[in-house]
């Protein structure tokens, strides 16, 4: 299963690139390879279980100060 | 690009994936649909009986010798458990959105019903019109084990004679889980369920000669009001103190209410009751809540055995009056016992002291239950009866007269 | 980047009104019973009292900067390189939006409907509808909210007309019980999930919306009406069911529609719930993407968005798995820092382009 979802993901990204390359839009093709590979990783980390850093936490982790006060005052 | 075969392959294969039906599907055929489910305490575990339809006795034409419905039991340490742990006995997986039925067991009630109600609002596949019920002195299971008459599936025998109870005839209430719920959460409220007995033996009940008869020997009946204390079952209230109840809290759509004649050998009037409105109002004077409880009830008059000549509106307002008295003493005495005996607040008294003195309230909410009892209670009972039914005079008052 | 579509006044109010109910109708009864208690109902009010001035706030900024959306304001008054960054940030929030969306909707479909199916393949069914109604255009989102919002209407009218028989007024009674303080805490949570956000309409309303004539006054109506649905499905949930429960539950609209039984007539009506709600946030859905994408495209100088919509798209299924690790975690952090997280993108943020545009006497092209 695993297998054929990392295989799928990598042909369609594949495509899109060489299709990317064709028409010749070299800014478009490496953004796409970015954003395709940050995703892929992504989702294989998590398929194989392995604890990706969350997001949410960083904008978590800024805001604590405010959210602290906000507590205090509605308490 | 003319040709896009990676794109007709990703159609192709989305179609695959909508053509193949649903992820989690279950067919009929795989399904055991519970139709009620009996919950009791054994040894610190819970004993769950379901109620499982036979599908092949239900839909057929023919009669057969077999049950329409069947009974598992299973014991875990909690429902879930042992529900999980019923596919151990029936030959199929168990379906919940169908229940009608909550039974508990009496022994069960009086333990506490709460940590039961968090898997029946929990569970995704129970449904929240279901009935909640106390089994009156037995298990829910051999409650569950009667066969009904007329109606082959019991538990929904049940369901729809509460449903009937709950329009002609005032001690019966449907009580869904939301209703109990809020009771149980809110500070100033206690929640009543219906109770179900069973009449006869309930040995003999689980036989199909039971239904075989004209005159079933074992029938599951429709009883009185369980009155609980938060979750556990603090007592029960007589048919007419259900009746009284039911008359306070606004719930009676229709109902009889029988009064005896001023001489009473002769028998008595009965009154069809039509509509009933009641409205409770609470005042705090000088640190003390008082409730007035005004019930307005609208009736015809359905049966006369008193020689009483009913053309006459002196008669019958004479008549109200007999029957203003008699209400008023039955929800005196339901309001007595309530704050005497069981010392449960089901009217709600507290949550409409809340609403009308919210600061009295923040006073006496951690000590409500011990101030309830003292709440001085008025009633004030209104009769009016607007038709005397077909028929005029009694007949018994020419026949004396 | 070229943003040649068109879309009208009335398509884009209808717009507004799905974002703003799109999550709101589902969520927001249980987290304002749960702040304001009998008061639940008061607090949604206040929050689509406190949202109109938002909503007349955001007109205001439009007003300054006539025909430059987010990222054109962003880089003719920070700079070009700090505007960028900032509009990185944007990105981030609408992008970050979008996943949290997608999880509740899956989420939610888990819980309720269905079980055993896996998430990630619901999120990839729901994504792979939603970054094609974006290659389409936003041309094509608003022609499709226009079929579906009459559609939308009824089904939550019909949920609203039938469950007023069960209707409990005392259920809500006594009034301002705990005081004010918990109303405003509800009301503020509220505005932070159905009305900051509005700001992600800034990458449609300046370029692409034709008649922009006497526009308030219609923007404010159509706001008004999403607020109405906010305040009766408060209203109702908490009159239906009791607070506490409301409070209790995780989708009390759903609760509520599926304990509907008018005379076994109507019953079990509450997939008509869910189909609402999948509809509405569908949009929701599609037009966070949409800004996240565009934004990012016009940030890059990408010629078109369309090229890099697949794999954002991705992007945002990836992270809608990883974003709430548990419904637990989710509840916490939208409790703690969502509202600041809005605040500083739906507040803060356009502020401070108005601000500094003033000092620094930067005004918007006149001609878009």
């Amino acid at each position: 299963m695993e297998v054929i979802l990392l295989t799928t993901l990598l042909v369609w990204a594949g495509a899109g690139i060489r299709k990317l390359r064709k028409q010749g839009l070299w800014k478009d093709m490496i953004v796409y390879a970015c954003l395709w590979a940050t995703s892929t990783t992504i989702i294989t980390l998590h398929r194989f279980n392995i604890p990706v850093p969350n997001p949410l936490d960083g904008i978590a982790y800024v805001y604590q100060p405010l959210s602290y006060l906000w507590k205090q005052w509605f308490s | 690009m003319k040709q896009k075969p990676l794109l007709k392959l990703a159609t192709l294969s989305l179609c695959a994936l909508l053509l193949s039906g649903c992820w989690s599907k279950r067919e009929l055929n795989e399904l055991g649909i519970v139709t009620a489910i009996g919950i009791d305490l054994q040894d610190d575990q819970y004993k769950v009986t379901v109620q499982v339809i036979n599908p092949s006795e239900v839909s057929s034409q023919e009669m057969t010798t077999r049950t329409a419905v069947s009974t598992y039991t299973a014991v875990g340490n909690s429902i879930f458990e042992a529900i999980r742990r019923l596919v151990t006995q029936t030959p199929r997986q168990v379906y919940m959105a169908h229940v009608r039925e909550i039974i508990f067991g009496e022994e069960m009630a009086k333990k506490g019903i709460g940590k039961a109600l968090d898997f029946l609002s929990r569970d995704h596949e129970m449904r929240t019109d279901f009935h909640l019920t106390v089994a009156e002195g037995m298990e829910a299971e051999d409650l569950l084990k009667v066969l009904t008459p007329l109606e082959r599936i019991p538990a929904e025998k049940a369901y729809s004679s509460i449903k009937a109870g709950e329009k002609y005839w005032a001690p019966v209430q449907s009580v869904k889980i939301s209703d109990v719920l809020s009771a149980m959460l809110s500070e100033g409220d206690n929640p009543v369920l219906t109770g179900m007995r069973v009449v006869g033996d309930p040995e003999q009940g689980s036989n199909l000669d039971n239904v075989e008869k004209v005159n079933s020997p074992t029938r599951i009946k429709i009883s009185r009001l369980a009155v609980f204390q938060k979750d556990h079952l603090a007592g029960w209230l007589t048919e007419n103190q259900s009746k009284g109840y039911s008359y306070i809290v606004d719930k009676v759509h229709s109902s009889a209410e029988f009064v005896p004649c001023k001489d009473a050998d002769k028998g008595g009037i009965t009154l069809e009751v039509f509509d009933s409105t009641s409205s409770m109002e609470a005042v705090v004077q000088a640190g003390n809540p008082k409730v007035t409880i005004s019930i307005n009830i609208e009736a015809g008059i359905a049966e006369v055995e008193c020689p009483l000549k009913l053309s006459e509106t002196a008669v019958i307002h004479q008549v109200e009056k007999q029957f203003e008295k008699r209400m008023n003493n039955m929800v005196t005495g339901t309001v007595e016992v309530l704050q005497q005996d069981l010392k449960s607040d089901v009217l709600g008294f507290g949550e409409l002291i809340h609403r009308t003195d919210k600061t009295y309230w923040k006073t006496v909410q951690e000590d409500w239950e011990n101030i309830f009892p003292d709440v001085e209670t008025d009633v004030k009972v209104n009769v009016k009866i607007k038709r005397t039914g077909t028929i005029v005079d009694s007949y018994q008052k020419d026949m004396e007269g | 980047m070229e943003l040649n579509e068109k879309v009208t006044l009335r398509q884009f109010n209808l717009l507004m009104i799905l974002f703003i109910i799109g999550t709101s109708i589902l969520l927001s009864p249980a987290s304002l019973a749960n702040y304001a208690g009998n008061d639940a109902w008061l607090s949604a009010i206040l929050s689509v009292g406190i949202g109109m001035i938002i909503v007349i706030f955001f007109w205001m900024i439009s007003r300054q900067f006539p025909g430059s959306n987010l990222v054109d304001v962003s880089e003719q008054v920070l700079g070009k390189w700090i505007g960028k960054a900032v509009s990185l940030m944007f990105v981030g929030f609408s992008l970050l939006s979008a996943s949290t969306v997608l999880w509740v909707i899956g989420n939610f479909l888990v819980t309720q409907i269905m079980p055993a199916t896996p998430m990630l393949f619901l999120h990839f069914l729901l994504m792979l509808a939603v970054v094609y109604g974006v290659l389409l255009g936003i041309e094509v989102i608003c022609r499709t909210v226009e079929i579906f919002f009459p559609y939308i209407v009824t089904l939550l009218m019909i949920i609203f007309f039938f469950s007023i028989p069960s209707v409990q007024i005392d259920r809500i009674r006594p009034w301002l019980d705990s005081g004010f303080k918990p109303v405003l805490e509800g009301a503020l949570f509220d505005v932070s999930v159905s009305m900051l956000p509005l700001i992600v309409l800034f990458m449609v309303y300046p370029k692409l919306v034709t008649d922009k004539n006497r526009a308030l006054p219609k923007v404010l109506t159509s706001y008004l009406i999403a607020g109405t649905f906010i305040i009766a499905i408060t209203f109702i949930t908490t009159t239906v069911l009791g607070v506490k429960i409301t409070a209790n539950q995780a989708y009390p609209t759903y609760v509520v529609a599926k304990s509907l039984n008018i005379e076994g007539l109507i019953q079990r009506a509450e997939v008509v719930i869910a189909v609402s709600w999948i509809l509405t946030i569908f949009f929701k859905l599609s037009l966070y993407f949409y800004a996240s994408v565009t934004v990012l495209a016009q940030t890059l100088n990408l010629k078109t968005y369309r090229t890099i919509t697949v794999p954002m798209g991705m992007l945002t299924i990836a992270l809608s798995v990883i974003v709430y690790p548990s419904t637990t975690y989710a509840n916490e952090w939208n409790e703690t820092t969502w509202l600041w997280f809005a605040l500083t993108f739906g507040i803060a943020y356009p502020l401070l382009l108005s601000l500094i545009a003033m000092l620094r006497g930067v005004k918007g092209r006149s001609h878009p």
